[in-house]
């Protein structure tokens, strides 16, 4: 029996030294997939405030899809994690739109994140 | 090289003749209704796979009843399942999200009806969704 001639998959950053390199990648691409690791708010400059976090973190999501070969409208699966689900408008008044007109699906859930941020972004693209 | 008919005709033969298989698949909205909302949609399909946005337990028959939760939540990912060409028993992964761990038991009890042939991979974990509910879960399938 032969083995599958399985794919490589490839392993992206767009900064190759961010903080915890070595421990997961930000964006790995399998066939015309890409999975990101959650963006999470304290990398943000403004860690603190909901609306900015958002936004930044949007940014960088789409920095690392590009970069991947993908975009946001190509995002086919989002799960928000939020620290405080009080902050669920507000974030929904910076995401929404951001992904093109047809949004991708969704789930948000309040959940405790590293580094005590208060929001996160866990992104499914296709390529 | 000037473009005449005969020679548009020919290139756009040749285009046409491109497999289709070849092209990368795009994404696909389905939805039973009218767009409720522009933050997400309720299912996005991406070649064979869908994949479908959380749904919660408020508008179950008893939202207090884990039982009744559970159930209605999973009687409304069959439908959205049906609407997008799909079933139940093409469910490959879901997530439930429960807000009361001792709820799991029951939940349990209801999610094995629904799936009682080969069912999906799975993983719970206890948290708290937008509008509160006791039960939320989404789901990948396949076509």
């Amino acid at each position: 029996m032969t083995s599958m001639n399985t794919e490589e998959a490839k392993y992206l950053a767009i900064n190759p030294n961010h903080p915890n390199a070595g421990i997961y990648s930000p964006a790995v691409v399998f066939g015309n997939v890409v999975y990101l690791s959650a963006k999470t708010s304290w990398i943000a400059p403004e860690p603190d405030d909901i609306r900015a976090a958002t936004a930044y973190l949007l940014d960088q999501v789409e920095k690392e899809l590009l970069n991947a070969g993908s975009s946001m409208h190509k995002v086919l699966k989002v799960i928000v994690y939020l620290r405080d689900m009080n902050d669920y408008i507000a974030m929904n008044e910076v995401y929404t739109g951001r992904f093109g007109k047809n949004a991708p699906a969704r789930t948000t859930i309040e959940s405790k994140l590293p580094k005590n941020s208060i929001v996160g972004f866990d992104v499914t693209a296709y390529l | 090289m000037a473009i005449t008919r005969r020679s548009f005709a020919t290139r756009a033969l040749a285009l046409a003749s491109i497999p289709v298989a070849d092209a990368a698949p795009r994404k696909r909205i389905h939805r039973m209704g009218p767009a409720t909302t522009a933050v997400y949609s309720p299912a996005v399909q991406w070649g064979n796979l869908l994949f479908l946005s959380g749904k919660g337990s408020g508008t179950a028959p008893d939202p207090t009843d884990i039982r009744s939760c559970t159930n209605h939540v999973l009687e409304a990912f069959a439908k959205e399942l049906s609407n997008a060409g799909s079933s139940m028993e093409n469910v490959l992964k879901v997530t439930v999200y429960l807000q009361r761990p001792e709820d799991v038991p029951a939940m349990n009890e209801v999610f094995a009806q629904h799936f009682p042939k080969a069912p999906p991979a799975r993983t719970t974990i206890i948290t708290r969704t937008p509008h509160p509910t006791l039960v939320e879960m989404d789901l990948i399938a396949g076509l």
